[in-house]
C-alpha cells in the first residue's frame, strides 16, 4: 500500500466516524494529516530533466584488480528535495569502495559527482543507465526515471602460467617451430642417416658410420621443428557444468583454455578457440598476441547455457584444418564417448583435459558416507570412460581442480605422451 | 539524527495516547498505550518496518475514538501527530539505512526541519482548539513551548542547510 494511499484511508475513515457519529469534533484529528498530505502534494517533483555522465578508470581488468566509476549527475530542471539514484551492478561485480546508491538533495542546475570501485569475476558487463527515484522531501511523491549512460567493463579470466604442452600433431605447418615435424632437416633431435651431398656441413658428417664403408660418407638428419594448427574447444553445456548449489567448474575450464592457448601461441603456433554453452563462440585461427587478447576476450564473455544445438558433445570438424591437433576442455559426460571416438578415427590427434567433475562437487557436498560411496561410485565409472578414452588413442588429463593447472600441466603435459608413456611403463617395471 | 528523532517520536506518540486516556480514567488503556510504544521501539531497533504503519493506524484510531468520547483533545491530537512523525521517519530511516554517508546528512536535516514545521503546526493547531474550549493547561503550555524551540532550532538548520 502506498504511502499517500494509507494516509487517504485514515482521514476518509475519520471522516465517516465524524459524519457518522455525528460529533465534528473528531473530524479535527484529520487535519493533521491533511497537513501532512498537502504538504507532501505541495512539494513533490514535477518533470525531471536530469543527465548523467559515466567515466570508467579501465575498461579491462583481471580478476582480483579494481575498477573505479564516476558517475556524474546534473539536474537542469527545478530542486529537487530528495533523489535517489542507484547504479544497477551484474552478480560477478562486487562493491570494492565506496557505494552504488546514493540519497541527496540536487538544486536547480547544479551537478553531483561520486565515484566507487568494483572488482569481480571473470565477466563483461554493460552499464546502461542509473535508475532515478525523485520525491518530494516527505517522500509521498514519487517520480521514476532512467538515465541512460554508457559504458563497458570487461573482467578477464584469470591466467595460469604453462611453460609449454607438448604436442605431436600429424601435419604441421611450412614455419619453424618447436614441435617435431617428423622430417630430416635442420634440428636438434636426431632424426636418421643419409649419404652426403654437396652443401652438407662437416659437423653433420657422422665419422664412425663413414670409417665403417669404403668411399661413402654418410651425414646426420635432424628432426625439424615448425609449428602447427591447434583447435581449442571449451565445452559449455550447462548439465555438465554446473551442479545443484549453483556452483560451477566451468570457470576451471576457462582458467585451463587460456593457460593451454597462452603456451601453444607463445611457442609460435597457430590456435583457434570455440567455446560452446548458451551459443558458440569462435575465434578464427591466428598467431601471436593479437591472437592471444582475441581469445582472452571470447573467454571473458564465456558463459554456460543450454542449446538444443550442443545437447550432446560440438566438435565441428570443418572448423580445424584437417589433421591440426584439437584439444578439449570439458568435465566429460559417458555420451560424449561415441563423438570423440569419430573425431579419433577422422585422423585427428586430440588431447582431452578434463576438469574432475566428481572431486569438485565432493568437496562442496561433505564427508558423509552416503556421499562417500556415491563418489566412490561415480569416480569408477568416470575411470571407465577415460580408460575408454586412452584406448582411443586420445592423451586424457583428469585434472583435479585443487591441484592448481600449471602443476597438473607440468606434470602431464609438459613431455610428449609418448614419453610419458615411456617413464610410467618403466616405473611398473 | 533520524534514530533519536525516531525514537523521540514514538515516545511521544504512545505517551500522549497513553496520557490523554490516564487523564479520562481509563488506566487498563494507559498501560495497553504504554505497551504500544515500547513494542514500537522494539519493533524499530528489530528493523520491523511494516510495523510503524499499524502502530499509525491503532494510534490514529485510538485518538478518534478518546476524542468521540470527549476526552482532552490536545494530548490525542499531539498523539496523533507524533505517531505521523514516527511513522515518516521510520520510512525514510529504512531508505537511508543502506545509503551512504555522504550528502545525506544535509537531506535528512532537510527531511527533520520540514517535519517539525510540519509538527508545530499541527500543535498550534491544537493549542487553539484548547484555548476555544478552555482546556488549555500548564502542562500543555509547556509541551508548545519545548516543541517550538526544538522546532526552530531545526528550521533553522535546515534553512542554514539548504
Amino acid at each position: 500500500m502506498s504511502r499517500i494511499a494509507l494516509l487517504a484511508a485514515l482521514i476518509y475513515i475519520i471522516f465517516l466516524a465524524g459524519i457518522g457519529s455525528l460529533n465534528g469534533s473528531v473530524l479535527r484529528l484529520a487535519l493533521p494529516l491533511g497537513l501532512y498530505l498537502l504538504a507532501g502534494l505541495w512539494r513533490g517533483p514535477e518533470k525531471l530533466n536530469l543527465s548523467a555522465e559515466r567515466t570508467l578508470s579501465t575498461e579491462q581488468i583481471r580478476p582480483g584488480e579494481s575498477i573505479t566509476v564516476i558517475i556524474t549527475v546534473t539536474n537542469h530542471g527545478e530542486s529537487l528535495d530528495q533523489v535517489s539514484l542507484h547504479d544497477p551492478l551484474p552478480d560477478f561485480l562486487e562493491i570494492f569502495e565506496g557505494s552504488n546508491n546514493r540519497l541527496v538533495r540536487l538544486p536547480a542546475q547544479d551537478s553531483l559527482s561520486w565515484s566507487y570501485s568494483v572488482r569481480g569475476r571473470r565477466g563483461s558487463h554493460t552499464f546502461n543507465g542509473l535508475s532515478i527515484l525523485a520525491e518530494d522531501s516527505l517522500g509521498l511523491v514519487v517520480k521514476r526515471t532512467f538515465l541512460p549512460t554508457r559504458g563497458q567493463l570487461l573482467v578477464l579470466p584469470s591466467v595460469a602460467r604453462v611453460r609449454h604442452i607438448a604436442i605431436q600433431p600429424r601435419q604441421t605447418r611450412v614455419y619453424s617451430g618447436i614441435i617435431p615435424a617428423r622430417q630430416g632437416g635442420t634440428g636438434i633431435e636426431f632424426f636418421g642417416l643419409r649419404e652426403y651431398q654437396i652443401g652438407d656441413s662437416p659437423h653433420h658428417i657422422n665419422w664412425r658410420l663413414s670409417a665403417r664403408q669404403d668411399n661413402l660418407l654418410y651425414s646426420n638428419q635432424y628432426e625439424q621443428e615448425r609449428v602447427a594448427d591447434v583447435g581449442i574447444v571449451v565445452d559449455g553445456r550447462s548439465r555438465i557444468n554446473n551442479f545443484c548449489d549453483r556452483s560451477s567448474i566451468f570457470d576451471d575450464s576457462v582458467l585451463a583454455a587460456v593457460a593451454v592457448s597462452s603456451a601453444l601461441l607463445s611457442d609460435g603456433n597457430r590456435v583457434g578457440l570455440l567455446v560452446y554453452g548458451d551459443r558458440a563462440r569462435w575465434t578464427s585461427p591466428g598467431y601471436g598476441k593479437r591472437q592471444r587478447e582475441r581469445i582472452m576476450l571470447n573467454l571473458a564473455l564465456a558463459k554456460t547455457g543450454e542449446s538444443q544445438n550442443f545437447k550432446s558433445l560440438f566438435i565441428p570438424r570443418r572448423m580445424f584444418p584437417t589433421n591440426s591437433q584439437i584439444i578439449l576442455i570439458s568435465p566429460l559426460h559417458s555420451d560424449d564417448l561415441p563423438v570423440l571416438a569419430q573425431l579419433r578415427v577422422s585422423g585427428y590427434p586430440l588431447m582431452v583435459i578434463s576438469p574432475d567433475p566428481v572431486s569438485f562437487e565432493v568437496r562442496r557436498l561433505g564427508n558423509r558416507d552416503s556421499v562417500k560411496l556415491a563418489a566412490r561410485i561415480a569416480r569408477l565409472e568416470r575411470e571407465i570412460m577415460l580408460r575408454d578414452l586412452r584406448g582411443l588413442g586420445i592423451q586424457v588429463v583428469n585434472w583435479n581442480t585443487v591441484i592448481p593447472f600449471d602443476q597438473a600441466a607440468r606434470a602431464s603435459l609438459s613431455r610428449p605422451i609418448t614419453f610419458l608413456r615411456a617413464i610410467q611403463r618403466e616405473g611398473r617395471q | 539524527m533520524t534514530s533519536t528523532a525516531l525514537s523521540i517520536s514514538i515516545i511521544f506518540g504512545a505517551g500522549f495516547l497513553a496520557h490523554g486516556y490516564n487523564l479520562a480514567g481509563f488506566d487498563v488503556f494507559t498501560r495497553w498505550f504504554g505497551l504500544l510504544g515500547v513494542v514500537w521501539l522494539i519493533a524499530q531497533y528489530n528493523r520491523w518496518d511494516w510495523f510503524s504503519a499499524v502502530a499509525l493506524i491503532i494510534n490514529i484510531l485510538a485518538s478518534g475514538l478518546g476524542i468521540w468520547m470527549g476526552f482532552h483533545a490536545g494530548w490525542l491530537i499531539a498523539s496523533s501527530i507524533f505517531s505521523l512523525v514516527a511513522w515518516d521517519l521510520s520510512e525514510f530511516h529504512r531508505r537511508t539505512r543502506t545509503m551512504p554517508k555522504d550528502g545525506l546528512r544535509k537531506v535528512e536535516r532537510l527531511h527533520i526541519a520540514r517535519l517539525s514545521f510540519l509538527a508545530l503546526a499541527g500543535l498550534v493547531f491544537a493549542t487553539l482548539l484548547l484555548l476555544l474550549r478552555g482546556q488549555f493547561t500548564s502542562d500543555w503550555g509547556i509541551l508548545l513551548i519545548v516543541m517550538i524551540v526544538a522546532s526552530l532550532i531545526q528550521f533553522i538548520a535546515g534553512l542554514r542547510t539548504s
